[in-house]
């Protein structure tokens, strides 16, 4: 057999790949535009509504926040955990990981006993006199924020602590030698050269954080929706199937938009040539 | 640039082993100084306590006669070339050289002129806008060397920064290097195991052992008059007679089992005495001294010359001969060692 007949090999496999991956969103989208009064219709409706907005809006900032908090924390961490010797990074790793394992909704129950009105947290304001009533935590958005950012660290984490091992530590040096203090290497020379790690961490938590269904709908109640638990509603509560892969689709420009961003971001800070 | 003084430094990484032990000695203004020594000697890390990346367990260093031992080392005005190059990999050419001039807060324009002109001086002009990924290991050591000089750095360090490079680079980045230190009288302190490539560059060389300093002198005296049996070894004595304990009478002459050997050095306190291979003559007609019988027992082609090793009540002996003439093994031999060339060892 030759070269060019082998290429029909492949056939069966690209069909596989072809069908999984985009037949689910084809599927979803077709109907979205088949409307006798207008190709974009059922979107200019959902998007007439200031209410959509509002949770349009609400999804973006606590992917938005979740997302910048889980940087900042994880950036130090990482830095930290990745300039441990081998061993060490292996345990802290698993330790790290070990969230993961539990059930989501087990972890989110969780979060319902600790920021409650009777929970730890508004406990122990109230005993050290910091408070006169219980504060509302839970039901809010800083509650879905929190609870997002407890799931979605360790996957930061993990995506820098490679990148941190492998960097060269004469690197560091020859900059302060240079004149470069300790924050502005940091910010110069470390953090520029871990932008493709930050890049993949950003990237995996704001699409896991656009996308989560269990923490919005545990920790934010019925009156803060977010896309996900709106489509939830949409096609479950009302039956509304249509709107819900309406819905779906803005969620899939949204993120796919974010991502594009902060792939610009990244790249302004490498430029090497190999990331371009 | 300045004078550079180190004083009784010592370094110990676990509160135990001293890996420096009582470090002492001084570069002029515009000096070329080697660190020559093996690997594990301690030569990289008494670099990283003067430029202030590690800190030292005991004693000072000093820049023009000002202790800088707690200046941290972002504040120090030093330059460093590193085996590993340690370019930013994230930023040019351009940048890369650019970097210590933003640091220091210097002008848009003046940076682009400065840098500009160290590109020039180090032949890299057309690669300003390369990452480091896309050059080869002696464009990076170039780069490298553009960016510790365009600070215009009180002290230049440099630790084994050829040795990273094939042999015929070598050569030339160390001609390189030779004159750009000339050109802009720097003072040097480079780090190094090869010690041709020391000899070759260096206005004076420390030699180190273990964690203090067997020689500092200018290569031409460690040459001739090396001041340990540690340095002789390290600089291609091969020959060692061991001289009888107590042995010599009138600073002359000393004792090596029933021979007696003269010496036109002072040989009172000798323990042992050494010659180059190149210096001990066979078979020479009018020897009056220093001289007696051998046997060749092996031949080694050195391609000018020949290396043999000679068997005789002394011990062995290895001597070096020019090709004109070719002795087998088994041929007796007798050997003759100048006295100008007897060098008496009292450590
Ligand atoms: N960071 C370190 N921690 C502990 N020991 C070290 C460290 N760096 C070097 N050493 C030890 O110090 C000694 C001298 O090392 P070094 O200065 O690197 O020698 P050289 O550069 O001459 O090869 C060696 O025995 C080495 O094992
Ligand atoms: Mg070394």
């Amino acid at each position: 057999m030759n070269r060019k007949s082998a290429v029909w090999l492949l056939v069966p496999a690209f069909m596989g790949v072809l069908v999984f991956t985009f037949f689910p969103l084809i599927e979803i989208a077709i109907p979205t535009f088949q409307n006798r009064n207008g190709f974009f219709l059922l979107y200019a409706q959902f998007l007439k509504s200031s209410y959509n907005w509002q949770v349009i809006g609400r999804t973006f900032l606590i992917a938005f926040v979740t997302v910048m908090i889980v940087l900042i924390l994880g950036l130090p961490i990482s830095l930290w955990i990745g300039r441990q010797k081998t061993a060490v990074r292996q345990v802290l790793n698993l330790l790290i990981l070990f969230p993961m394992l539990t059930n989501a909704v087990v972890r989110n129950f969780a979060w319902i006993i600790i920021l409650g009105h009777d929970g730890i947290i508004n406990k122990f304001l109230l005993a050290l006199h910091l408070i006169k009533s219980p504060l509302d935590i839970l039901y809010t958005d800083a509650a879905i924020i929190i609870g997002s950012v407890y799931l979605f660290l360790p996957i930061m984490i993990n995506s820098l602590v490679g990148s941190v091992a492998e960097l060269n530590v004469e690197i560091e040096e020859a900059a302060a030698i240079l004149g470069s203090n300790p924050w502005h290497t940091l910010f110069k020379v470390v953090i520029p050269q871990l932008a493709p790690g930050i890049l993949t961490g950003c990237i995996l938590v704001f699409a896991g954080s656009m996308t989560a269904y269990t923490t919005p709908q545990i920790l934010g109640g019925n009156r803060h929706l977010v896309l996900s638990t709106l489509i939830y509603q949409q096609a479950m509560t009302l039956g509304n199937w249509k709107n819900a892969s309406v819905i779906a689709l803005i969620l899939i420009i949204i993120s796919a938009f974010s991502m594009w961003i902060m792939r610009r971001v990244s790249h302004h800070l490498d430029r090497r040539p190999s990331n371009a | 640039m300045a004078d550079l003084e180190v004083q009784n430094l010592a370094k110990s990484y676990d509160g135990k082993t001293k890996v420096l032990k009582d470090i002492s000695f001084s570069v002029k203004n515009g000096e070329f100084v080697s660190i020559l020594g093996p690997s594990g000697c301690g030569k990289t890390t008494t670099l990283r306590i003067i430029a202030g990346l590690i800190p030292e367990t005991s004693g000072q260093v000093l820049v023009d006669n000002k202790d800088i031992t707690k200046v941290p080392v972002y504040k120090r005005n030093f330059g460093m070339v590193f085996q590993s190059y340690a370019l930013f990999p994230h930023l040019s050419v351009f940048e890369n050289v650019a970097f210590g001039l933003k640091t220091r807060k210097i002008a848009k324009s003046e940076i682009k002129e400065k840098v500009a002109a160290m590109l020039e001086l180090t032949g890299l002009s057309d690669l300003a806008d390369k990452f480091p990924a896309q050059l080869s290991g002696g464009q990076q050591q170039r780069v490298s060397l553009a960016r510790a000089l365009i600070i215009d750095p009180e002290l230049l360090l440099m630790d084994e920064p050829l040795s990273n490079l094939d042999a015929k680079l070598r050569l030339k980045m160390r001609e390189e290097i030779c004159r750009l230190q000339k050109k802009m009288k720097m003072t040097v302190l480079f780090v190094t195991h090869d010690q041709q490539e020391c000899f070759a560059i260096s206005d004076k060389v420390l030699i180190m052992k273990q964690g203090h300093i067997d020689q500092f002198d200018t290569p031409q005296t460690i040459f001739h008059h090396p001041r340990t049996e540690y340095v002789a070894r390290f600089i291609g004595y091969d020959n060692f007679v061991p001289v009888s304990p107590n042995s010599c009478q009138d600073n002359y002459h000393v004792k090596a089992g029933e021979t007696v050997l003269t010496t036109t050095e002072d040989c009172l306190n000798a323990k042992v005495l050494t010659i180059r291979p190149e210096n001990i003559v066979l078979d020479l007609k009018e020897a009056t001294q220093n001289t007696f019988d051998g046997k060749i027992i092996n031949r080694e082609y050195l391609g000018q010359s020949f290396k043999y090793t000679v068997e005789s009540k002394l011990g062995e002996f290895k001597v070096e001969e020019a090709r004109q003439k070719m002795r087998s093994s088994g041929d007796e031999v007798t050997l003759t060692l100048p006295a100008k060339h007897l060098h008496p060892l009292s450590e």
